[in-house]
């Protein structure tokens, strides 16, 4: 075997409810997101025999098992580095699917960000030990500041405007306020809010960053016979990779050569197409992890949408919304829908592929979902049945 | 303007203490490799290019460009100018701007100065290089 492709599929998916204050504990939301998902696929919680987590999730797995029931799990793999773990859970549940380790694999993240430990606010928080030493004391305060470098290098060497990110912002905007579950859902924005925004490290301006949020996602990964006896349409994991590029430091990999290209993805995208027999043209819907809107300009180039540098003309005029070129988080991603450490887009991905998106792409075949940017990271295609 | 809050000091370690002592007397010091000659920042174990482990802690001349930036507007007294410098010698810093945001540019050539953050503790700063 020398391919993953179609060797496995995800056959269930669960959500909470997104929000600011859960009012319940982590464990609480990954037990509620995991049976979610087992009930959609219509398994009982108890053919759970594999599950893996996010190294950051405080939810262990000894004890969701002990919550569980479960009396043999026999695969409980961790994926490191926050939001770049999501699609990189799933790749581990789809290799051992594919490898007979495990028959029912649930991948899952939980987290009380908003209510609990707020990322934005890592520098009070953190001991200035490690490479953050090198970055926070200088005033390099939050993953958002880390960022607002890499595309002020951007827009210094390609053009890119703020008017660009703001495209990124609205669309995606656009979607959540027709997705009843996003938290952006009753609230508008337009391309004026976006640019007349308070700014925080410039160039970002408020609407650049992403939501922070209680709540939790899980699926559930299994073979293709056994998806045949299941309740949902199975969704086929075409190609799974993780990547990191040169010189990899969390958030602030500013010794590369070129620090406006994100290469964790840019390397690891020839192994995704490879992997998965098509191309970027063949994508019908996109779901990008969008921690601050920059990042979605620079991974389309680094997926192959558009040429190194045309991250910014590629997002105008709406392309990233629904009739645009490339319909993109289109639950309203982490801007706008919940960050959920991007395994929301991973959830919306399935559903678009099912057809049941509140804000479905018709005829939607393929979908390529990404996870976090700036760190070692990984990325999936996934195809409808 | 909002009130000054106190910066973070970094909590030296043993890979890092020449860095530091470094910057309390006023000198930028790096790793450099003793085998291929180039400098590594920040400080690690290995030498990444030629993947030795013998190094030397080498003073660097303390000038560069500034290769990227962002202004904070937020947390830090602001307007707060962060520069990602590159040095002379190659590796590239994150360091604070003693200059008006309106002036950074990417390109300007700048040079190495020091902040006082604490009484162990001094951080290297950047401003605009002397003609």
């Amino acid at each position: 075997m020398d391919s993953l492709k179609d060797k496995s599929c995800i056959v269930g998916i669960g959500e909470t409810e997104y929000s600011k204050n859960s009012g319940r504990s982590e464990m609480r939301l990954a037990l509620e997101s995991i049976k979610a998902a087992c009930d959609d696929a219509g398994i009982s919680p108890k053919e759970i025999d594999g599950i893996v987590r996010f190294s950051v999730d405080s939810n262990q797995v000894d004890e969701i098992a002990r919550n569980l029931g479960l009396e043999n799990l026999r695969f409980f793999p961790e994926v490191y580095f926050g939001g770049g773990a999501g699609c990189g859970t799933v790749q581990m549940a789809a290799m051992a699917v594919a490898l007979g380790k495990a028959k029912y694999v649930a991948c899952f993240r939980a987290l009380n960000e908003r209510s609990g430990f707020r990322y934005g606010q890592m520098a009070m928080a953190m001991p200035m030990m490690g490479h953050f030493q090198y970055s926070i004391p200088f005033g390099l305060m939050a993953p958002g500041s880390m960022v607002a470098v890499m595309a002020v290098r951007h827009m210094h060497l390609y053009g890119t405007k703020t008017t660009d990110f703001g495209e990124v912002a609205v669309a995606f905007r656009k979607h959540a306020n027709r997705n009843p579950k996003a938290m952006m859902h009753s609230k508008m924005l337009t391309l004026e809010e976006h640019a007349n925004a308070r700014m925080i490290a410039y160039p970002l301006r408020l609407f650049d960053y992403c939501q922070e949020s209680d709540g939790a996602c899980a699926m559930i990964v299994t073979s293709p016979d056994r998806a045949k006896h299941l309740k949902q349409k199975p969704v086929y994991i075409m190609a799974a990779e993780q990547g990191t590029g040169s010189w990899m430091e969390m958030m602030t990999s500013y010794q590369r050569k070129d620090i406006a290209d994100l290469e964790e993805y840019t390397r690891m995208a020839p192994h995704l197409w490879k992997e998965a027999g098509i191309g970027p043209k063949d994508i019908d819907c996109a779901q990008i992890y969008d921690a601050f809107t920059p990042l979605v300009v620079m991974q389309l180039e680094s997926f192959g949408f558009c040429k190194p540098g045309e991250g910014g003309p590629f997002v105008r005029n709406g392309a990233l919304q629904i009739g645009g070129k490339l319909p993109t988080n289109t639950s309203g991603g982490c801007l706008s829908e919940a960050y959920i450490h991007g395994m929301n887009q991973v959830v919306e991905g399935v559903r678009q592929l099912r057809g049941t998106s509140p804000v479905q792409v018709p005829k939607c075949k393929h979908v390529l979902v990404t996870s976090g940017s700036g760190i070692p990271t990984s990325a999936l295609i996934l195809r409808s049945a | 303007m909002t009130e000054e809050v106190a910066r973070l000091a970094p909590m030296p370690g043993p890979i890092n203490q020449e860095f530091y002592d470094g910057l309390n007397r006023h000198e930028l010091v790096l790793q450099k490799c003793t085998d291929c000659s180039k400098f590594r920042f920040w400080p690690i174990e290995m030498c990444p290019f030629c993947n030795s482990f013998n190094y030397e802690w080498a003073r660097c001349g303390g000038k560069g460009t500034v290769h990227s930036y962002t202004i904070q507007h937020a947390t830090m007294p602001y307007p707060w100018p962060v520069l990602l410098v590159e040095l002379e010698e190659g590796p590239r810093l994150v360091t604070h701007g003693l200059m008006s945001p309106e002036e950074v540019q990417i390109g300007m050539a700048v040079e190495v100065d020091y902040e006082k953050v604490s009484d162990e503790i001094t951080l290297h700063a950047f401003k605009k290089a002397g003609k």
